[in-house]
């Protein structure tokens, strides 16, 4: 797959409202709890100065090179980044790699793991209430940022 | 015991102990025989609070305990169930106090693995709780004390790490005044019934909370089935969009319109500047962004900048409906940037906005009828409207300063004080000021004003029913009268409001929000026991939810008898139940509360004589042992 044609989970950080439904949603999906600390995605804060940005895998394949048992690789279905647990030997070389923050480790299994688009319907896409989420390749998502889809739209303030 | 009580799901079965006075920390185990009778959160809270605050103690003082309670929906996906109750004994009423708040602090608590949180004592130096997952001890905060809750949030997260919630006091904890709140991600605030003040009075200045642990449910397939219907729900609802967009802002527009945007410490329900504080002008010159609670879809929150002006550089989250009409109207203040100010002040200090502006408010008419002058105010003029001195107040109250001493006490008691018949004006229920939407214009919140447990209060009952333009058969099929969909009309309200508030407890107690439940209906106790069955694995039944809500209640009912609030405290000031509004579309309207109390004490099995409730009834709530400890029985046909 050429990489102008993988999806990804683009951000609209401006719709971000900080919910943390995204991080909800992806420890269910993957780990049947709830635990933001298992999320795949999670949401970066400054609360003094309302700052809520979604952070998740951008698959810039950093934490494939910086793996020293080659456990990292591009999924063939997705393109998502695909670790072999088998392989992972929890030294974090990945995680110290990662520029966004987005490559977890989960203590109690001494795995890494990140972002797997939930095999290619990413939940946080289908659950963000704001559409602040967009599962799109680059150019899908430079041509839904000129469309009028992508603006916030402002309801009339009507009295019932 | 049997296992299906002792090890539920959705709560995480340890709670903590923490006393100040010796400085220790135990951890419990939960009893899930008490927990099932109360659900978590605020019936918990107040079950605790009734077995082990001693009678007639001083609620400043370090008997009392501050309890922080969770609830089995706490860090999971069901919506809008960040919220979390912490109560005492309240310094404003005497009775029992309570509030509720939002925001990411509850379920970072449950992911380190807590219930709830019990506190004792009174530090001999200022304090802070530190836990993180199973690590909890209690630091020094002297380096905090005299901060206010920005700052105290901004110095912990840089010395610990911003990733910890933190829920603190400021300066008006600290200073003891009695409608001080307790805050979280900097705007979300605990604030009513001055639980704020009971925090300072223990030196106890704050708690940061890091969790990384999982919440577990019984039975997941179910549970997202039921909150995919729920979701569905809120989405459809007609108030969505304005509630989302604008948050709580456009109940302004709507209070404005039904006649009862509460203006001058409501002698009136018209506001001449309404435009000015309107939803739209808060749109389209102060708000920036939704700010939301953690795991919620409706995020009435907002994040707000005034950017020019007088009060350029005022930032933070919204204000609510509440705070611009109490800081706002109430006061005749009618520059939005000025509110912001206001509220963004409160929020620092750590001040409950209604209760501030509506003392402020009778300051105002006090100084306007000449109770007071400029001799007791120091010189300053409290005319209507008058946004310099409002925002002076803020400050004099939080370091009771001046004027601020007095006003720092409270409307009832600054009326005691300033006498002159300031009791005709002084609007105060049980010792706690009102909310903002003049009950004149709808009369089940009136009701719901005079017989909620914690003072004047909107939130006890919430009857949002009366205000959605229902058709009558709706109004006959839920209470009895088709009356009950018209927001003038006292029939049906009775039952309405027992209903509300009964649910509203387990509401509470579930620790989801009322928005969620009471906005749209979106959950109803029939789908409140598929939430909590399913999170738990419990098999309650709809009416078993709805007994546990009516045993939260007549409990908070029986601590309030045994500390001296009598029967006839459940009333309204004056101005609601006898002053006509004098303007606008609800002219001439008031609240009929004496046609509405008989019924509603006989829906409730409380005698009208002394308002204690009937033997027979503790007896089914199984309550009957907490009322004959403190004699309070009392048989039907007595």
């Amino acid at each position: 797959m050429s990489q102008k044609q993988v999806k990804r989970i683009f951000v609209q950080k401006e719709k971000c409202n900080g919910c943390r439904i995204c991080e909800l949603r992806c420890s269910f999906e993957h780990e049947g709890v709830f635990s933001p600390s298992l999320s795949r995605i999670y949401i970066h804060k400054v609360e003094e100065e309302g700052i809520t940005i979604p952070k998740t895998c951008v698959i810039c394949g950093k934490c494939i090179e910086a793996c020293p048992e080659n456990a990292i690789s591009k999924s063939e279905k997705t393109g998502a980044i695909s670790i072999d647990e088998n392989k992972c030997t929890g030294r974090k070389n990945c995680v110290d790699a990662c520029p966004y923050n987005v490559m977890s480790f989960n203590p109690s299994t001494s795995l890494a793991f990140t972002c797997d688009l939930c095999d290619g319907n990413p939940q946080c896409v289908q659950y963000c209430p704001e559409q602040a989420l967009h599962y799109m390749t680059a150019k899908e998502f430079a041509l839904y940022k000129r469309s009028e889809d992508s603006k916030i739209i402002k309801p009339e303030v009507i009295p019932e | 015991m049997n296992r299906e009580i002792s090890e539920p799901k959705g709560y995480r079965g340890k709670y903590l102990v923490v006393n100040l006075s010796d400085e220790t920390i135990s951890e419990r185990e939960c009893d899930f025989s008490i927990i099932k009778k109360f659900l978590g959160g605020r019936g918990w809270a107040i079950n605790y609070l009734f077995e082990n605050i001693p009678q007639g103690i001083e609620p400043l003082e370090q008997q009392n305990i501050l309890a922080i309670c969770l609830g089995p929906l706490t860090g999971t996906l069901a919506p809008s169930s960040a919220r979390y109750t912490i109560a005492s004994k309240s310094p404003l009423t005497g009775g029992i106090g309570y509030s509720n708040a939002g925001g990411h602090f509850a379920p970072e608590l449950a992911y380190a693995g807590y219930d709830a949180i019990f506190i004792h004592g009174k530090a001999k130096k200022p304090l802070y709780l530190f836990i993180e997952n199973e690590i909890v001890e209690l630091r020094s905060a002297s380096h905090l004390w005299g901060k206010d809750t920005w700052e105290t949030d901004r110095i912990l997260k840089e010395e610990l790490s911003d990733k910890f919630q933190v829920l603190s006091i400021g300066q008006g904890g600290e200073n003891l005044v009695r409608y001080a709140a307790i805050m979280n991600n900097l705007s979300r605030a605990a604030a009513r019934t001055g639980v704020g003040a009971v925090m300072g009075s223990k030196k106890l200045k704050a708690i940061a909370v890091r969790g990384t642990g999982a919440v577990e449910i019984a039975e997941p397939d179910k549970f997202m089935e039921i909150v995919h219907e729920t979701l569905e729900k809120i989405y459809d609802d007609p108030a969505y969009p304005n509630l989302s967009y604008y948050g709580t802002p456009f109940l302004v527009d709507l209070a404005y319109i039904s006649g009862g945007l509460a203006t001058r410490n409501n002698q009136t329900g018209i506001f001449e500047k309404y435009e000015e504080i309107s939803a739209e002008t808060f749109d389209e010159k102060y708000r920036v962004k939704s700010e939301s609670c953690f795991g919620c879809p409706i995020h009435c929150g907002k994040y707000s900048k005034v950017e020019t002006g007088k009060y350029a550089g005022t930032k933070g989250g919204s204000p609510e409906f509440e705070t611009i009409v109490c800081l706002g109207s109430k006061c005749g203040v009618g520059d939005l940037a000025a509110i912001l100010k206001a509220n963004e002040l409160a929020n620092k200090f750590g001040l409950d906005t209604i209760s501030l502006g509506d003392t402020i408010a009778f300051a105002m008419e006090a100084y306007e009828k000449g109770v007071i002058t400029s001799e007791d105010t120091g010189g300053l003029e409290l005319n209507w409207g008058n946004d310099d001195v409002l925002i002076q107040l803020i400050e004099m109250v939080a370091f009771r300063k001046g004027l601020g001493n007095l006003l720092a006490e409270g409307t009832k008691r600054m009326s005691e004080k300033i006498g002159g018949g300031s009791e005709n004006f002084a609007l105060e229920i049980k010792g706690m000021e009102p909310p903002a939407y003049d009950v004149r214009t709808a009369k089940a919140f009136g009701l719901g004003w005079a017989t909620a447990t914690r003072g004047a209060d909107h939130l006890a009952a919430l009857p949002n029913f009366e205000l959605l333009g229902y058709e009558p058969q709706k109004g006959f099929e839920w209470f009895g009268s088709e009356k009950a969909v018209d927001p003038y009309s006292w029939e049906g309200k009775p039952r309405m409001v027992v209903w509300h508030e009964n649910f509203g407890a387990i509401v509470d107690s579930a620790e989801m929000c009322k928005y969620t439940c009471f906005s749209a209906y979106a959950v109803k106790p029939e789908d409140m026991v598929l939430f909590i069955n399913f999170a738990t694995g419990w098999d309650l039944k709809p009416n078993e939810i709805l007994d546990i809500g009516e045993r939260i209640y007549n409990l908070e009912r029986l601590f309030n008898l045994r500390e001296g609030i009598k029967k006839e405290e459940d009333t309204l000031p004056k101005r609601f139940s006898h002053e006509p509004l004098p303007e606008g579309p609800a002219k001439g309207q008031f609240v009929e509360l004496d046609k509405m109390l008989p019924e509603y004490y006989k829906l409730r099995k409380w005698d009208f004589e002394t308002g204690i409730p009937f033997k027979s009834l503790l007896n089914e709530l199984g309550l009957l042992k907490q009322a004959e400890k403190y004699d309070l029985i009392c048989e039907e046909g007595d």
